[in-house]
């Protein structure tokens, strides 16, 4: 039963974590003045379909046992969103793997953020291999949806809409985002930036 | 207006999020959260226009 509960307490912590990337990439885009290029957008929607997975377990807690059904349903769908996101990743970080190529943006603690989101997604595929391997241990029993689950997944409901705010803003009345974004463009198609 | 495909994405992902959150059944999450799967695979392929100049 302690593994159990240890296994709930898990999924919180991955998507804490999300959570605490995703503000990380706030951190660098507005203190470090940089717009994300659309590889980076789309790993950050990439990073909110993995995280969907164990939001989608945690909330299964709130009635009781989580079935095994449910448990590996919400490690899969963490898997496809990992899989697609390190695809992205994987391509950028070639995009920049020739000698003397800058890369793009500003690199943190060495290594460019498409780097560190490749890590992400390769950390959650290993964590969801050990969590199916050991399902019947992990799936969350005796546990108590309470106000830490509600806290932490209204945060992550939070940074969706609040990177959608911010993404509207860059791309403005666009079909897409420009391959090296410079400015925010809504404010130019409204007319309120010259 | 011309629409816009990362911010209608980011969307669904939130349409997704609160399917989960209402805990709403097993089949409508996993039909909003394939629809935000395919959707940003199919953006991901629009932005991928040309091939790595690298020899594999």
């Amino acid at each position: 039963m302690t593994w159990n509960r240890a296994g709930f307490w898990a999924l919180h912590l991955f998507v804490l974590a999300y959570c605490g990337v995703l503000l990380g990439g706030f951190i660098v885009q507005f203190g470090g003045h940089e717009y994300p290029c659309p590889l980076c957008v789309l790993q950050r929607m990439a990073m909110i379909l993995t995280a969907l997975g164990p939001a989608y377990i945690i909330v299964r807690a709130k009635a009781g046992p989580v079935s095994l059904r449910d448990y590996t349903t919400g490690l899969g769908m963490a898997m496809a969103g990992a899989l697609a996101g390190a695809a992205m990743s994987t391509r950028q970080v070639l995009l920049h793997i020739v000698p003397g190529d800058p890369g793009y943006g500003e690199a943190v603690m060495g290594l460019h953020l498409y780097t560190w989101a490749l890590v992400t997604f390769i950390v959650v595929l290993v964590y969801c291999a050990f969590a199916l391997i050991f399902a019947k241990e992990l799936v969350p029993a005796g546990v108590r949806f309470g106000w830490p689950s509600r806290a932490v997944l209204w945060l992550f409901t939070a940074l969706i809409a609040a990177n959608m705010i911010v993404v509207f803003f860059e791309e403005g009345f666009h079909w897409v985002l420009p391959d090296d974004p410079v400015r925010y463009q809504l404010c130019y198609d409204l007319g309120l930036c010259d | 207006m011309v629409p816009v495909m990362d911010t209608v994405i980011f969307g669904v992902l939130l349409l997704a999020a609160v399917a989960v959150l209402q805990g709403r059944s097993r089949r409508d999450v996993l039909i909003v959260f394939a629809g935000g799967l395919v959707v940003v695979l199919l953006l991901f392929n629009h932005h991928v226009t040309s091939s790595l100049n690298l020899e594999f």
